[in-house]
């Protein structure tokens, strides 16, 4: 009992930790939220304003600027904790590493997915959304920028010290299946159809992939840590 | 017998015998498929890419499977052989897929009058290229060996695990999209005169594919183990 | 004998796919089998330099 309470207030440390350096540093979570807008507002200045033209084109739109912003802001996961030592720190006090990847993932999605999705609500009067879109939008965009954060944290973590370019060359085609079930979701929605399969399916893969990708990620810490 | 020397000895034995053997399989298959198996009806004489087409794509998916496996008997025993093999195979597996990816393009270019369609299979062949160069990209940044193998077999274990999602996910897209109006899967009756040059050509690539990953293994070893007293007898004798 | 080679070369016109696609096939094959061929003569040259210094 003791063990857990301690696990806990270790994880509760750490959000804490990275909370506060990004708020301090209120870049880290603008400049995704930014990036997102930029991106989202650019299709219609290369496309063309017509406007149901631009709401056709819209899940996808909105799901690769989500994707783009997500993994711009996959570095700052492991590199900075790595370059002044903290990481160090917390490998050799002995604690599991289990418990950081956990805090480090969830602490960068509050920082980068849950502001995401406060500027897709902005980006649906860009793109002339319907609105019975915007619930299954944020369902789908809540579920899948955690597994982007996910996915990001084992990229940032197998190429610890090396460029954010490399992690995205590995990421972005494993991040493809959610590309795809968030289109798909946004889609069947526009277009009055059933679309809590898809969103099953997305869940399904978040269930799997929590514990399965901190697995993961936790190797690829040990392996630049042996 | 897992051990760098003992295979590198063996494969140099057996080279200088499995290549030829495997080559010449390799040039029988093709010699009957492009020469002398019966024309397509439909399609006439460019079918005949299928030849190469089909083999290295079959080639191109079992290697990412192969990897995935040596992957992880590196990540749980920590052998140093199955990092050198996977270390190995990856480039292979990666021109393999290339040459998939470039065949049916130009196969597609006289049948269906495109280089490329947003075909399912296509798809998930371009991503299984992808994949490939993700996992080259990673192990040649990490300058420490044993770190990169390690690495690199972490991110094909997860890969192996996500490509069947992908595959999956490619299928509802290409419903989503577009009805296929081109249907690659429904593939003209083949008659056994067709059929059995394209199995040996599909044992041929095998074969091929086994030699040049012994190659480049016995480069890899060769490399690795260079202060070793081993490769310096070896060197010395040879030389 | 000669007619039969001309309709393999050219295979009513489609004959350029096909031998592309061959010649690119064979290209990277033996670029795959020259790679570790020049790797193992290079550490043997360098090798021959370590011991005859």
């Amino acid at each position: 009992m003791n063990n857990t309470s301690t696990l806990f207030s270790w994880f509760r440390l750490i959000l804490k930790r990275d909370l506060a350096l990004s708020f301090k540093k209120i870049a880290t979570f603008l400049i995704p939220l930014v990036f997102f807008l930029i991106v989202i507002s650019l299709f219609p200045l290369a496309l063309g304003t017509e406007n149901s033209f631009l709401s056709s084109l819209s899940p996808g739109v909105i799901w690769v600027a989500a994707l783009l912003a997500s993994l711009l802001a996959v570095e700052s996961i492991f590199n900075e904790d790595f370059r002044d030592g903290t990481l160090d720190h917390f490998l050799l006090s002995g604690e599991p590493i289990f418990i950081l990847v956990f805090a480090k993932v969830f602490a960068h999605w509050l920082v980068t997915g849950v502001p995401l999705l406060l500027a897709s609500l902005i980006s649906t009067f860009f793109l002339f959304l319907p609105e019975g879109v915007v619930l299954p939008l944020l369902i789908s965009l809540l579920i899948g920028t955690l597994l982007l954060s996910l996915l990001g944290a084992l990229g940032s973590a197998l190429t610890i010290g090396k460029t954010a370019i490399l992690s995205a060359v590995i990421v972005l085609p494993l991040s493809i299946p959610i590309l795809i079930l968030g289109v798909a979701i946004i889609t069947s929605a526009i277009n009055n159809q059933d679309y809590l399969s898809y969103l099953y399916f997305l869940g399904a893969m978040l269930a799997v992939g929590i514990p399965g990708l901190c697995l993961a990620t936790v190797e690829a810490i040990s392996i630049n840590y042996d | 017998m897992g051990s760098p020397p003992f295979f590198f000895k063996w494969a140099s034995r057996l080279l200088p015998w499995f290549s030829p053997i495997s080559f010449s399989i390799l040039i029988i298959g093709l010699i009957w498929g492009v020469g002398f198996a019966p024309s397509d009806y439909k399609q006439g004489d460019v079918y005949r890419i299928i030849f190469v087409h089909v083999p290295s794509a079959i080639l191109g998916q079992s290697i990412y499977l192969m990897m995935a496996i040596f992957g992880s008997i590196c990540l749980i025993w920590r052998a140093k052989l199955a990092g050198m093999f996977l270390r190995s195979a990856a480039p292979l597996g990666a021109s393999f897929t290339l040459i998939a990816l470039i065949s049916g393009a130009v196969w597609g270019k006289p049948t269906w009058g495109t280089w490329w369609v947003w075909d399912a299979r296509l798809t998930s062949t371009l991503i299984l290229f992808f994949l490939y160069v993700g996992i080259i990209g990673l192990y040649s940044s990490i300058d420490n060996k044993q770190k990169g193998d390690r690495a690199a077999s972490l991110i094909s274990v997860v890969g192996v695990i996500i490509v069947p999602i992908i595959k999956k996910s490619v299928d509802w897209w290409q419903t989503l999209h577009q009805p296929s109006t081109f249907s690659i899967t429904s593939s003209p009756s083949m008659t056994s005169d067709m059929y059995f040059p394209l199995l040996i050509c599909v044992i041929g690539f095998y074969f091929i594919f086994v030699s040049l990953l012994c190659n480049r293994l016995r480069v890899e070893i060769l490399t690795r183990e260079r202060n070793t007293t081993w490769v310096k007898e070896y060197l010395n004798n040879k030389v | 004998m000669l007619e039969f080679i001309r309709d393999l070369f050219l295979m009513d016109g489609q004959g350029k796919y096909v031998w592309f696609v061959l010649l690119i096939f064979f290209i990277v094959i033996c670029f795959n089998y020259y790679l570790p061929y020049r790797a193992i003569r290079k550490i043997k040259e360098e090798n021959s330099q370590h011991t005859g210094e």
